[in-house]
């Protein structure tokens, strides 16, 4: 099977700062990879170049065969990348089902309005919001802003799903929730990469996990290899997070 | 049973409408080097906070030095004896360091000159950085100052937030020296937040750790060290097994 | 030209004098205070009083407004001012307003709607350099207002209250932290903004015709010296204070004097506009 996306030497400096530092790795298509790291570690940036939303200083990041160099966020959108937000982005003066709605009519398929409000209405009704539909998205709880973001995701059907902290400051059953959409979406046979600060969170659902360190990657593997790397364990207990002298 | 120096009572405290501790119940007596670790968000910054006064409870108290300080504001818990080194040093960057130690006793009452002289034998390398304006100087210059500023209050209490974040070995070493000297010499009861897990160990007399608002393990060094894969688990996010929560056994 | 640069430089010294307390209130509390013309309104108000009742030298008046005006500044900051200082600049600047309404009203209560002057024995005094005439009035309003400014600086670089108010403005929770009252610290700071807005009135009064409203063009040129300064040391607002009363004279006397005031705001829109973090590289409105 062709990697959906591919990831050659990728960097981005800010000023003299690298806050991603050469890295590499492929994604098959259907799969969830947990993108973990400790503060500062490069996680929403390599997030934010996947997304175009930053252009890579150097190394080339590949979507399927096609390289993405010089892509706006728009044309990243109209190749079927789709990023949900940390704080959802939503706006607050427009309903619920109009949030998810612009996923669909500004993504991948472009939708007419009338099939766009069926799509939205559709994944809102997957994540748990049928009944908010005309609620402004300003009164939503964090819980249900974030699970907006998923249908919005939803709703554009991407082919590659970015997820930003979707899990972050939920509780328990909040967070299975959470885990259960995003299974959905792979379901649909959309590609999901979910950043989380916790590994724990992604434990559950990856399919394999990233762990990046000092803008680099730590390690590449299953959830359980991952969970049981003395170098990554190091790293959430602090011992690695002192300067190298 | 000695008097506590510090206790909080089902403590609960957050920032706008999010909880961020949950029931914290710390009791800690004078003359003791706390440790206190967990992951990131697990609410360490938070709980000294709570305890200094920039943030109100929700729920519980908190005693000092056996009077009840829940509605004290920061100031007078300054002026009570608790001092904190927050994050990121909080300098008055603009200011001098002689500037920054000066105001730091006038501020609380204290004497000037007998307490420089105690921060100066403590830092003596801050003796020829007295003039130097205090944002120009290096990470562990700046850490020193504040330190020794927080000591210019004359605190009963010392609380360090994030000891070694961020600087090199060679001066995370000689902080940890000086911490030491803090507590023995001038019989300073210290909690200091350390990102280092295995540092804190190594330092501390009594670990707590935090996971997810939560204290999640009390006690001895020794203790804390012996279970590792609990330590790992919190740092981890994983799920630990039933509820293992540890009081200090006071000795 | 040479008569009006002499006059431009010694007005200039005294719009320092009005935009140095305006900077030193935005620098440690974050709000653009737009009550603080009313000070200087009331400074020359009092002073002309004084002069009309007792005969008393508005130069002589200047300590006894220091005294009223750090009142009024510590007052205002405390009941006023602390309550809204953490919310949204609208408020803070509703606010002054609303204060500056009061005191205009107050003001025309007080002393009428009629316009008031000084005219002191010593007004035609005054002596020849380089061809141009140097009264000694504005010599006088000069220095004393170049001393006021400087002795504004000297308090917040050398005493210790000076330094705790330096300190609040830089970190007001590492203050908090310290034990510091940053209340009574704000309320130090606005007192001796007004004070010296309020001594800066008597001088004003020396050489305008007072009237109630004359509050928001003093306060403009305040606000239009900070600007053009930037927030920070008294070296940036001496200049810009005499850049604004030089583009002012240079304007009577090559454009016309009904174009005095209008001159003083193009030139601050030009630079606000060409060089938004004013003259001195110090933006004004940021941290």
């Amino acid at each position: 099977m062709d990697a959906l996306l591919e990831l050659r030497d990728v960097r981005r400096s800010f000023g003299g700062v690298r806050a991603v530092d050469g890295i590499d790795g492929r994604l098959d298509e259907g799969r969830i990879l947990g993108l973990i790291g400790p503060n500062g570690s490069g996680k929403t940036t390599l997030l934010g170049l996947i997304s175009a939303t930053m252009p890579v200083s150097a190394g080339e990041i590949v979507l399927d065969g096609r390289s993405m160099r010089g892509w706006s966020p728009s044309d990243a959108a109209r190749a079927g990348i789709c990023r949900a937000y940390q704080i959802p982005q939503a706006m607050p003066e427009l309903t619920t089902l109009e949030n998810a709605m612009l996923g669909a009519m500004f993504g991948r398929h472009r939708l007419p309005t009338a099939d766009a409000r069926r799509v939205a209405a559709d994944a809102l009704e997957r994540v748990g919001l049928a009944g908010r539909i005309s609620t402004p998205v300003g009164s939503l709880s964090l819980a249900e802003r974030k699970s907006l973001e998923l249908a919005r995701v939803m709703a554009a059907r991407p082919r590659l799903a970015l997820v930003d902290e979707a899990m972050a400051g939920l509780a328990a059953a909040q967070i299975r929730a959470a885990e259960d959409i995003l299974r959905g979406l792979r379901q649909d046979g959309v590609t999901v990469i979910v950043v989380e600060h916790v590994p724990g969170v992604v434990a559950a659902i990856a399919d394999e996990v990233c762990v990046l360190d000092q803008g680099r990657v730590l390690r590449w593997a299953s959830p359980a290899e991952i969970m049981s790397d003395p170098a990554v364990i190091a790293t959430y207990l602090g011992r690695r997070a002192r300067p190298d002298a | 049973m000695p008097d506590a120096l510090l206790d909080t009572a089902g403590l609960v405290t957050g920032y706008g409408q999010l909880p961020v501790l949950q029931d914290i119940d710390l009791r800690i007596v004078p003359g003791e080097l706390v440790g206190l670790v967990g992951p990131n968000g697990a609410g360490k910054t938070t709980l000294l906070q709570a305890i200094v006064g920039l943030l109100p409870a929700w729920h519980g108290s908190v005693s000092f030095a056996g009077q009840d300080v829940t509605r004290w504001d920061a100031r007078r818990r300054a002026r009570a004896g608790i001092s904190l080194v927050a994050e990121g040093r909080q300098l008055f960057a603009g200011l001098t360091v002689r500037e920054n130690l000066t105001l730091a006793a006038t501020a609380t009452g204290n004497a000037v000159e007998e307490n420089l002289e105690r921060v100066l034998a403590l830092f003596p390398e801050l003796e020829r950085l007295l003039g130097r304006v205090s944002g120009t100087m290096s990470g562990g210059e700046q850490q020193m100052c504040a330190i020794g500023r927080g000591l210019m209050c004359r605190p009963s209490l010392l609380m360090i937030d994030e000891l070694s974040l961020g600087l090199a070995p060679v001066v995370v070493d000689r902080l940890v020296h000086a911490l030491s000297q803090i507590h023995q010499t001038m019989g300073i009861t210290i909690i200091f937040v350390e990102q280092d897990v295995d540092l804190a160990m190594d330092t501390a007399d009594r670990v707590v750790l935090l996971g997810m608002g939560r204290v999640v393990m009390d006690a001895p060094a020794p203790a804390v060290r012996a279970r590792r894969t609990e330590l790992e688990h919190t740092f981890l996010g994983l799920p630990i097994d039933g509820q293992t929560v540890d009081v200090i056994a006071e000795a | 030209m040479s008569q009006a640069i002499v006059n431009g430089i010694l007005t200039g010294g005294l719009y320092a004098a009005f935009g140095i307390g305006l900077s030193l209130i935005y620098g440690v509390t974050r709000v653009i205070s737009a009550v603080h013309g009313a000070f200087i309104v009331i400074g020359a108000y009092l002073a002309q009083s004084a002069w009309m009742a007792f005969g008393l030298d508005p130069f002589l008046m200047v300590p006894v407004l220091l005294v009223i005006g750090f009142g009024l500044g510590y007052g205002v900051q405390r009941l006023f001012i602390d309550k809204v200082m953490r919310r949204r600049v609208v408020m803070t600047i509703t606010l002054t307003f609303g204060l500056d309404l009061i005191a205009v009203t107050g003001i025309l209560l007080v002393f009428g709607a009629d316009l008031r002057t000084i005219s002191v024995p010593y007004a035609s005094v005054g002596f020849d350099v380089l061809g141009a005439r140097i009264p000694l009035v504005r010599l006088g309003i000069f220095a004393v207002a170049v001393i006021l400014a400087l002795g504004l600086e000297l308090i917040l670089r050398r005493t210790q209250i000076g330094t705790t108010i330096r300190a609040v403005s830089q970190n007001r929770t590492a203050a908090e932290l310290l034990g510091i009252d940053t209340g009574h610290a704000f309320g130090m700071a606005h007192g001796l903004a007004a004070a010296v807005a309020c001594g800066a009135g008597a001088l004003l009064a020396l050489i305008q015709p007072l009237q109630p409203f004359m509050g928001l063009s003093v306060l403009l040129i305040a606000f239009a010296v900070v600007v053009l300064a930037g927030f920070g040391s008294i070296a940036p607002v001496l200049i810009s204070g005499m850049i604004l009363g030089l583009t002012e004279n240079l304007a009577g006397l090559y454009i016309g004097t009904e174009y005095q005031r209008l001159a003083i705001f193009v030139a601050y829109l030009a630079v606000a506009s060409i060089l938004p973090a004013g003259l001195f590289g110090r933006r004004f409105y940021a941290h």
